[in-house]
């Protein structure tokens, strides 16, 4: 009998610590959402090397909320200081009573995250990013930088947008950068500036980059004529291997020197793509664009998706942020173009207005975006490489705003 | 609303103003050292030409070959040469008079290289 009362005692204790008694219906909607975003990162292929461990990561905080649970002392009471209970633990008084320090650990994802919150992830990617930019088509057309400039403008209008629709100055500025397509960027200054909106920050970011080829073609076609997007550029001039060696170290010094605050994003991404150009640490340059690049993908995708949870990601604000995401990125495009626009008249038409659309970052997908749009009017022309000018300029130009929302907010 | 305001229009005109600083900065900067680089080598490049011009005939490099000196990776080259050379040398039992003329890729018959590849990659640690 005493067995039988043990065994219904131990079936009863399971039931009560699993899911089906702990999680909340918000759990189990965010364990669909999760659903639906592993279906896009493996069937439709979006994003798929940050959406597929964001989306599980997701899921399994849903599933297991501890799982990013922070460690923590619970004080055991005691009778007296020998009481077996205590032994090998603090022992403290507090008001006359003695209790004891029993510690919690922390979950699995709490102690991997401590990478984003403490901003190590995302510059790291920046130099496995460096390690895999050519800026050569950037450093044989500079001006390339004005439409890299004119894109983020789009992240401070968005600014604004937010800060109407309720959201703090910090909040705002975390949503704002959105707008610069650029992933890590966007994880970093989120971090630093508005942690408890992670979560819904990077699963926009990451769904608007992997839609750049819906969101960018209506408005590109909305904002230039058929004769514009027809423009056939001239050919870049070839770049040397000393003058990509010099790029990096000039970059990083100006701006660091200007934005001390962009210095570790900026830094790493220069330092990878030094160790590329340089030509004299292969290895290293190889184990930063492959291993530590995917090594640090894992950790940065599971635990910012496991910031997901379904409280704090089901609210109003989660609408209000994927909506303003949506402005920014739609922002930055237009004012990418316009500035293409200015451009293709104070050149007297050699520049193809559609390479501004690429200002956004989003390497490589809005410059082939650019591409295949313009090889609608005229299949004869590739814009690729002039497009990637602009495209590598919103990653430093994305990385500069960045320094500039945290040296202000 | 009105803080909201100042704070808007603060936020967009500081980022504005130094995003297109801090890019204009490095379109003068390296349209300056692209430049200089440029000119450097250029001159260079008039400086062999010109020496290969007043040297005779035969002792004259094939045409382009300055050119292409600067794009080929000459440390991966060298490095190869020389284990290469180091491979011949211990293969004939160290010669007193070896001199390597031209390396040409044979064509491959045995997989011999290939294996020793994946033997050195699959060892156990």
């Amino acid at each position: 009998m005493q067995i039988f009362q043990g065994f219904l005692d131990a079936l009863k204790g399971l039931w009560e610590s699993s899911g089906f008694m702990q999680l909340t219906w918000q759990n189990y909607v965010m364990i669909v959402i999760a659903c639906v975003l592993l279906y896009l990162a493996i069937k439709k292929q979006y994003e798929p090397l940050l959406l597929l461990p964001i989306a599980f990561g997701m899921l399994l905080v849903n599933l297991y909320p501890d799982i990013m649970g922070a460690p923590h002392i619970n004080l055991v009471e005691i009778a007296s200081i020998d009481d077996p209970a205590a032994k090998g633990h603090v022992i403290r008084e507090i008001g006359g009573k003695i209790f004891y320090e029993d510690p919690t650990y922390g979950g699995l994802l709490y102690y991997l995250y401590q990478g984003v919150k403490l901003g190590i992830y995302p510059p790291l990617i920046f130099l496995g990013i460096g390690c895999m930019t050519d800026f050569g088509p950037l450093i044989a057309n500079p001006k390339s930088f004005i439409l890299g400039a004119a894109a983020q403008i789009g992240i401070f209008i968005t600014f604004i947008g937010a800060i109407f629709l309720g959201f703090t100055p910090a909040q705002s500025g975390a949503i704002g950068i959105i707008g610069g397509a650029d992933g890590p960027t966007a994880i970093y200054v989120t971090s630093k500036l508005a942690p408890e909106l992670l979560g819904p920050i990077a699963v926009a970011a990451y769904s608007y980059m992997a839609l750049v080829p819906i969101i960018q073609p209506p408005i590109m076609k909305l904002l230039t004529t058929k004769k514009e997007r027809a423009v056939v550029m001239d050919q870049l001039r070839p770049v040397s291997k000393l003058e990509k060696i010099i790029f990096p170290i000039i970059v990083v010094i100006i701006c660091a020197i200007v934005l001390p605050s962009a210095a570790p994003l900026i830094g790493m991404l220069m330092l990878g793509n030094l160790f590329k150009e340089s030509g004299v640490v292969e290895r290293i340059s190889k184990t930063a664009q492959n291993e530590l690049m995917n090594i640090i993908t894992i950790f940065l995708g599971v635990t910012v998706g496991a910031t997901a949870t379904g409280t704090v990601f089901l609210t109003p604000k989660t609408l209000g942020i994927i909506a303003l995401g949506l402005l920014a990125f739609c922002m930055g495009t237009a004012c990418g173009l316009l500035f293409g626009k200015l451009m293709y008249k104070f050149t007297g038409g050699k520049v193809n207005p559609l390479i501004g659309s690429a200002g956004v970052s989003a390497v490589p997908m809005a410059a082939r975006v650019a591409n295949k749009v313009g090889q609608q009017e005229n299949p004869g022309n590739f814009l690729l490489m002039h497009a990637m000018g602009p495209n590598v300029a919103g990653v430093i130009g994305s990385a500069v705003a960045a320094g500039v929302l945290l040296s202000v907010l | 609303m009105g803080e909201n305001i100042t704070l808007s229009l603060t936020i967009l005109l500081t980022g504005f103003a130094v995003v297109f600083a801090v890019l204009l900065v490095l379109i003068g900067i390296i349209k300056a050292y692209g430049t200089a680089v440029y000119k450097v080598q250029n001159r260079r490049q008039l400086k062999k030409i010109t020496r290969n011009a007043d040297l005779p005939k035969a002792e004259r490099e094939p045409e382009g070959e300055a050119y292409a000196a600067d794009e080929v990776d000459e440390v991966d080259n060298d490095e190869l040469i020389a284990v290469i050379s180091a491979a011949v040398y211990s293969m004939y039992d160290s010669p007193k008079n070896i001199r390597i003329k031209g390396i040409r890729k044979a064509p491959s018959r045995s997989n011999a290289w290939r294996n020793a590849g994946i033997s050195d990659n699959v060892r156990p640690f």
